[in-house]
């Protein structure tokens, strides 16, 4: 990606890349993915731009000469998530749920702050199409745990709250203002599903999700559980994506050693309590540590140079 | 055949057919798409966020 600068316009270039990062059919995709979903944005911008005002604007983009030109954001990288962060990130990503695609990487590095402390998206390498009314996410049915609430969480959102535990208030009122602003989100959404008639299984998956918050915001114990259940399967969700991407980094292992004390620790509350999935809810307790200590092995391995 | 694997087969066969898709307009590009191409860093700046997609 690089900025450039013609007469007193910046633009922002992107240009394809020659060594893929993710060595997988996905990351093999991701610039045509990219392009297709520019396409996309330009048009509903063009129709609803109020609603889709957080996406970047593509000045143009052509597959074949392998480049993507936009306007210049000036601004950041994500450091902190205020609450009006938040509802903008998941009010716009429930529009762009509506049109039918799912972003599966709402990661750090591409949630940009403007200087008018405006959150904007501005790389869709890895948002797919689907279908809101008879699919979860871009996976089908086949994994219900993908959702909005989860991918800002297993993305960023965790990682975030992980640097900051030490000022726990803090860790806790931004996990809290996440369950409420979501809950917000997909109480919103619930209502356009049933008036849309989508399938019985998706809107009884949307109602699954609000029961889960409206209990966790029952009391402060109920959060706290929520937390310790809802941060190990990011942190899960988020190892898998790495190692299985071949894209680790030293968060990866920070993330292991979390995972590898909450098994040593809390290994009945999360049995007991649903938070093992994907074939660990088999395992043992020693078994389950034996699993994660390798694969923290493996994420050594797949460590990620910047280039 | 599965809605992620239908996906993946969609995508690598779109890519050998050596379609097009282009977004915008190229009038309204600032430099020649030529010049564009071209374009290489002469900095690599320290910042994470010019190095990563």
């Amino acid at each position: 990606m690089y900025k450039i600068r013609v007469g007193n316009h910046c633009y922002n270039l992107k240009k394809k890349r020659e060594h893929i990062l993710v060595k997988n059919t996905d990351g093999q995709t991701s610039f045509l993915n990219e392009i297709q979903r520019r396409k996309n944005f330009y048009e509903y911008k063009s129709v609803e731009p109020e609603k889709f005002s957080h996406i970047v604007h593509t000045i143009y983009a052509s597959l074949h000469q392998g480049f993507i030109l936009s306007e210049w954001i000036d601004g950041d990288i994500i450091s902190r998530f205020d609450k009006e962060i938040i509802r903008d990130i998941f009010k716009t990503h429930i529009e762009i749920e509506k049109k039918g695609l799912f972003e599966c990487d709402l990661s750090k590095n591409n949630l940009l702050i403007d200087k008018n402390k405006q959150i904007m998206f501005f790389d869709f390498g890895y948002m797919y199409p689907y279908n809101p009314l008879i699919h979860y996410n871009s996976d089908g049915k086949q994994l219900p745990i993908f959702h909005l609430c989860e991918r800002l969480e297993s993305r960023s959102l965790m990682q975030y709250l992980m640097d900051i535990e030490n000022d726990s208030s803090l860790m806790i009122e931004t996990f809290e203002n996440t369950k409420r602003l979501a809950l917000e989100a997909y109480s919103e959404k619930l209502i356009w599903l049933e008036k849309n008639n989508a399938d019985t299984d998706v809107i009884q998956w949307q109602k699954n999700w609000i029961n889960q918050w409206e209990y966790s915001l029952k009391s402060p114990a109920n959060l706290l559980e929520t937390y310790e259940l809802e941060s190990f399967r990011s942190y899960v969700l988020d190892v898998h994506d790495d190692i299985g991407g071949k894209s680790c980094t030293p968060m990866t292992i920070k993330k292991l050693d979390k995972i590898l004390e909450q098994i040593k620790h809390n290994y009945p509350t999360l049995k007991i309590r649903n938070g093992l999935f994907w074939g660990d809810e088999k395992l043992n307790n020693s078994s389950l540590y034996d699993k994660y200590t390798k694969l923290k092995e493996q994420a050594c391995r797949y460590q990620l140079h910047e280039t | 055949m599965n809605i992620v694997d239908q996906r993946r087969t969609y995508q690598l066969n779109f890519l050998q057919s050596k379609q097009e898709i282009e977004v915008g307009n190229k009038d309204h590009l600032p430099l020649p798409i030529d010049e564009l191409v071209k374009i290489v860093p002469i900095l690599v700046v320290s910042n994470k966020y010019f190095l990563q997609d």
